[in-house]
């Protein structure tokens, strides 16, 4: 089956598209116009079409009436272009027609049948067509409506699916007929060249003096048929048919003749259109007497107030806008409701889907419709609806209510610097300035209190330290030399057993000193370790130091110079070897136990170590009689006799350390891998006093028992004193009123 | 004493003096001798290194060893360089290899040393103070300290102990029996950190002493 | 994993130095040897890498304004540069030792007495448990023994007992001390000789 051509925009659809899918104009009516009418109908629709266009094509040569030909020159260097399109869509469509005729045209066809069926309206036709041939498609309008009220039964049954071929050349001609009806042009009217025209109103046509071609329709009455009911819009088309009888036909109206009443009513109902700037078409004339008119939106054709149809009653003037555009494409000539900003941008759609009518409209929440920027986005001093009118220039002028373009956009203005306003509640606003307050802090860089001290405090301090301090240097400056305090009663057992091993040690004997005490507790340590060296170099034992700290190599021959000082016998050329700086630790030791020779070749000097007489028959750690280990730390004697003293397990060590790592080195004593041991200056008192020999020990023990004393008595009524201080005020308890 | 003695003794003395000056609170003065002592040791120490550690142990063999020594010498050479690399915060990754090599040969060292040294002697005094044998004390007073001696060993062991058991619905917790066993060892604990806290105060008093008779030496030298 | 290289040598390198404990072995002994040969001579580059991270960060404060930095980069390089001229082994160079390091920290010792005092003196403020009783009776008690204040109570019996009872009772903690640092020791070295633990990747 061919596609379906649409009239308006010339473009196909299929076969059973009701509304052109480009333009959306109508191609069929609601009514079902492939319902299978009488043969006699289709008949007579084909009839109507061909008379009509006879009697187009004799309009042209009717006297009185303009020509195309006639001033056809002057009209058509004024036509203008959208006007020229639809001529020659028009005269496309007629030759489409007439080709489709030819081909669906055959000798079974019920044509003749319907003549006979229906020859006085034929008849009837012809004798209008030859009286007055612009009345002759109204009449056959008319027997075409009365042909389809009253059709044949069962004609009007839709329900036939197979169509003889017959019959469907049949039905296609009336179908190509109908499709040229009034009826599927509603409100418009047909020129004479067969184009479907919306009417144009007398202030139009007086634009529009130059083209004739522009009329409208002139209104041909119909004869009553007897039986026949009243329609109410017969009776409203026969009048109007015989007002135009009446008056000229509008195309040869001039400005200074009557307006028909059924123009003026018209005129007052509906505003005249704004005035055109385009060439060729006047402007609209200020005074002209004609009121301004409005183009009737689609579906509404214009009557007499007199005997308005009910429908029309309904439609109040200037009700058009209110409703929806039913054509979105432009079309010339049809009414377009413009958008204006006057309407609420975000209304929800009324009409629902027919598939949702079941389902709830949908409730925005409160905070998206806070989000929504309604009042920021829509312009300020919009236009409103007094101010459309009229299009005065370009494709639409002389229409009103359309898209505005120039001016109607200009008004809107732009959107106010603000930011959308938002529905903030207290909460909300709180929780804000909290994270504003929180980042802008974060940015801040924070200054660090310096500690408060209490002035007091400081001064308490400052006076107890000076105290100490004189009464501790008061015995060094009286030198008192152990002559204020008492000795000491009881001998530590570590000491009376180091005493006792090195006292009876062989002569001779090789001993491994190793230093490794810090020189921020040098002071102790010499102090200490002066008489062990002393007791050694009095049995004129081969001393060999060596040290794993940087500045041992340095102490010990600062230890070696004071003892020597205080034994003047010792040969310390050939019973003293310094070994110096034994670097890597505890893996340095370890090497040194496994091979000392090669981890050690040199002296601190820089002489061969293992030539000199001490060392010549050393091959080994073992082959030293003991080992002296000075040290202050408890880490670095826990590793000398973690990594050393275990390969040389015959060989007696001996330990000289301070006395805060006393405690932690005792179970090396108790467990007899120390053999004797000596802590701090009451170690070396002991030790000097066994040894009967007074050394700097002796020097420092007034004071060392002095700062005993002091410190024990300051600790203890400071303690006390402060504890009292810092108990919390007792308050006396309220006496409890006695209530009667 | 001669002159370079005794200009270095009077340099002790007003050095002491300066980080004396703290009694009175933080100042310059001692804040000089900080920064003093600090530049002078990382010297020194250079100095130990430069002369201890590169020159015997890379230069010498490098220079004048013989090609089994110098071929041994690339090695440490290549992986201190490489060490030097953790200098550099971008190529720090090169030096991984140098420290790795450090760490797992002190780990070993220190796994080595620690069960050999310490973890076996010690557990066995533990157990040898019941010796009996060779002692002048009274057999049941040697018993009753060696006794005691195990029990706050194994008392403070235990201290430091924190496992936990506890059904899938309870809390974890320890048992009573181990809440009394850390108890008692938080007392032999207490009574050794007080011994320890009495040693440093007697240590540093030691060194105020000394640190004043050095002084009063130098004042006398300097009377003198 | 990261640093697969590193975590082996590592491995490989501690699993042979430990061995040498344990295995009497001459091929084992000298490699040992000479692994920990080269461990020593990293060790003394350790050394260097320290000392110039120290520098770097002092010349940066330098560059802040911070003078009390330039003092310590100028005793490093007048030390470094007279020692490299003298020699570490010479006696002028010693007094570096004897003449500055010593005393400044040995009175930086000195001056630890009097934080220790006042601290000692702020324990009997606070609300002390069990263990803070007990430590602050032993430290009267260590002090005491330390002096010879308990010379006067010679005449008597029983209290050179009591005090040498009283002076070896310390060996209990410590023992358990030492024990606790030997196991912590073991786990933390067997961990890292079977790359559970890699402190070098950086």
């Amino acid at each position: 089956m061919p596609d379906r051509i649409c009239p308006f925009c010339g473009k196909t659809n299929p076969e059973d598209a009701e509304v052109c899918m480009h333009c959306q104009a109508r191609l069929i009516s609601s009514s079902n116009p492939l319902s299978p009418s009488s043969s006699e109908a289709k008949q007579e629709l084909s009839d109507w079409l061909n008379s009509t266009r006879e009697d187009a094509a004799k309009n042209a040569g009717l006297p009185g009436v303009p020509s195309q030909t006639a001033s056809g020159d002057s009209s058509q260097e004024n036509t203008p272009e959208w006007l020229a399109r639809i001529r020659e869509r028009s005269r496309a469509e007629q030759e489409v027609a007439k080709a489709d005729n030819s081909l669906f045209e055959s000798p079974e066809s019920p044509a003749p049948k319907t003549k006979e069926s229906h020859p006085s309206k034929k008849a009837k036709a012809e004798e209008v067509k030859n009286e007055k041939p612009e009345e002759a498609w109204l009449e056959e309008l008319r027997d075409e409506k009365d042909t389809m009220a009253g059709g044949e039964p069962g004609k009007a049954d839709l329900g036939t699916p197979d169509i003889p071929p017959a019959e469907s050349e049949d039905w296609l001609k009336k179908l190509d007929g109908w499709q040229d009806s009034p009826e599927a042009h509603p409100g418009q009217v047909k020129d004479e060249h067969g184009v479907w025209v919306k009417p144009f109103h007398t202030s139009d046509l007086k634009e529009l003096g130059d083209h004739p071609e522009l009329e409208a329709p002139t209104h041909v009455p119909s004869k009553k048929r007897p039986g026949k009911k009243e329609d109410p819009d017969q009776s409203w088309l026969e009048k109007t048919r015989q007002e135009a009888q009446k008056s000229e036909p509008p195309a040869s109206v001039s400005p200074e003749e009557p307006i028909p009443d059924w123009l003026e009513e018209l005129e007052s109902s509906f505003p005249p259109p704004e005035p055109t700037k385009e060439k060729g078409v006047e402007k609209t004339k200020k005074g002209s007497g004609a009121p301004p008119v409005k183009i009737p939106p689609v579906g509404s054709i214009p009557t007499g107030s007199e005997e308005m149809p009910n429908w029309l009653k309904n439609i109040e003037p200037g009700s058009s806008r209110k409703s929806k555009p039913s054509a979105p494409a432009f079309i010339p000539g049809h009414d377009v409701e413009p958008l204006t900003p006057s309407q609420p941008l975000a209304e929800p759609p009324k009409e629902k889907p027919a598939d949702m009518e079941g389902l709830a409209p949908a409730q925005l929440p409160s905070w998206l419709q806070a989000m929504r920027p309604v009042e920021s986005v829509l312009p300020e001093n919009l236009p409103t609806g007094e101010t459309s009118g009229e299009k005065g220039s370009g494709a639409l002028a002389g229409l009103a209510d359309v898209i505005p373009i120039q001016e109607e956009a200009a008004l809107v203005s732009k959107t106010s610097d603000s930011t959308p306003r938002l529905r903030v509640d207290d909460r909300q606003k709180v929780q804000a300035q909290l994270l504003e307050s929180v980042l802008l802090e974060g940015s801040k860089a924070i200054e660090i209190p310096k500690p408060v001290q209490k002035k007091g405090r400081s001064a308490g301090r400052i006076l107890v330290s000076l105290l100490i301090t004189i009464f501790l240097a008061i015995p060094i400056v009286m030198g008192s030399n152990s002559r204020l305090m008492p000795s000491p009663v009881f001998f530590a057992p570590e000491t009376v057993s180091m005493f006792t091993a090195i006292q009876t040690m062989a002569p001779n004997s090789r001993v491994l000193v190793i230093l490794d005490y810090q020189p921020s507790l040098a002071g102790e340590l010499q102090t200490a370790s002066l008489p062990v060296i002393e007791h050694l170099m009095a049995q004129n034992a081969g001393l060999v130091f060596i040290s794993t700290t940087p500045s041992g190599p340095i102490l010990a021959n600062t230890l070696a110079q004071l003892a020597q000082t205080a034994t003047p016998g010792f040969d310390t050329n050939a019973l003293l070897v310094n070994l110096g700086y034994l670097p890597g630790g505890a893996i340095g030791l370890q090497e040194f136990a496994q091979q000392p020779r090669y981890t050690s070749p040199i002296t601190w000097t820089r002489f061969d170590a293992w030539s000199t007489p001490v060392l010549q028959a050393v091959t080994g750690l073992k082959d030293f009689n003991a080992v002296l280990i000075l040290t202050e730390s408890a880490d670095t004697a826990r590793i000398w006799i973690e990594q050393v003293l275990p390969t040389i397990p015959q060989t007696p060590s001996y330990l000289v350390t301070s006395q805060q790592s006393a405690a932690l080195l005792l179970p090396y004593y108790n467990s007899s891998q120390l053999k004797g041991m000596i802590s701090g200056i009451a170690g070396s008192k002991m030790y000097e006093m066994l040894l009967s020999k007074p050394g700097a020990a002796q020097f420092l023990w007034d004071s060392y028992q002095v700062g005993v004393i002091l410190i024990l008595v300051v600790i203890l009524f400071g303690g006390i004193f402060s504890s009292i201080l810092s108990q919390p005020k007792m308050t006396a308890p309220v006496a409890k009123d006695e209530t009667p | 004493m001669n002159l370079i003695e005794l200009i270095w003794t009077f340099v002790g003395f007003f050095l002491t003096l300066f980080v004396f000056s703290y009694i009175f609170g933080d100042n310059i003065l001692f804040r000089f001798a900080s920064y003093l002592l600090v530049g002078v040791s990382a010297g020194y120490l250079m100095v130990i290194i430069f002369y201890k550690v590169l020159i015997p142990k890379i230069v010498i063999p490098f220079s004048t060893g013989s090609t089994l020594q110098k071929t041994l010498v690339i090695i440490p050479l290549a992986l201190g360089t490489l060490l030097l690399f953790k200098l550099s915060p971008r190529l720090a990754r090169l030096g991984n290899v140098s420290m790795g090599y450090l760490v797992g040969a002190g780990a070993a060292v220190l796994v080595g040393g620690v069960i050999f040294g310490t973890l076996f002697p010690q557990t066995g005094a533990a157990v040898a103070a019941f010796g009996i044998s060779g002692t002048t004390v009274a057999p049941g007073i040697q018993i009753l300290g060696a006794a005691i001696l195990l029990i706050g060993t194994i008392t403070s062991l235990a201290y430091f102990q924190f496992g936990m058991r506890g059904k899938s619905m309870d809390k974890p917790r320890q048992s009573k029996l181990m809440i009394f066993i850390s108890k008692v060892g938080q007392i032999f604990i207490a009574v050794t950190l007080g011994a320890l806290f009495a040693g440093a105060m007697l240590a540093a008093l030691t060194a105020l002493i000394e640190r004043l008779g050095s002084l009063w030496t130098a004042i006398t030298l300097f009377l003198h | 994993m990261k640093g697969p290289i590193a975590c082996t040598v590592t491995i490989v390198v501690g699993l042979l130095i430990l061995a040498g404990y344990f295995i009497a072995s001459p091929l084992i002994q000298n490699i040992r040897f000479f692994l920990l040969e080269w461990a020593i001579i990293l060790a003394g580059v350790a050394g260097i890498v320290g000392i110039f991270s120290l520098l770097r960060t002092h010349w940066r404060k330098v560059r802040s304004r911070e003078f009390g930095s330039l003092i310590v980069i100028l005793a490093f390089l007048a030390t470094f540069f007279i020692g490299l001229f003298l020699g570490a082994d010479n006696p002028q160079f010693q007094y570096v030792v004897t003449g500055i390091q010593v005393p400044i920290e040995s009175s930086l010792m000195a001056i630890v007495l009097f934080s220790l005092v006042f601290a000692a003196i702020r324990l009997f403020q606070k609300k002390n448990n069990l263990m803070g009783t007990i430590f602050l009776i032993s430290m009267f008690v260590f002090l005491v023994t330390s002096s010879s204040i308990l010379g006067m109570a010679q005449s008597i019996p029983g209290v050179g007992a009591v005090i040498s009872a009283i002076q070896t009772l310390p060996v209990a903690g410590a023992r358990g001390i030492l024990l606790g640092i030997s196991l912590g020791g073991i786990a933390a070295g067997i961990r890292i000789l079977i790359g559970a633990e890699r402190p070098y990747i950086g």
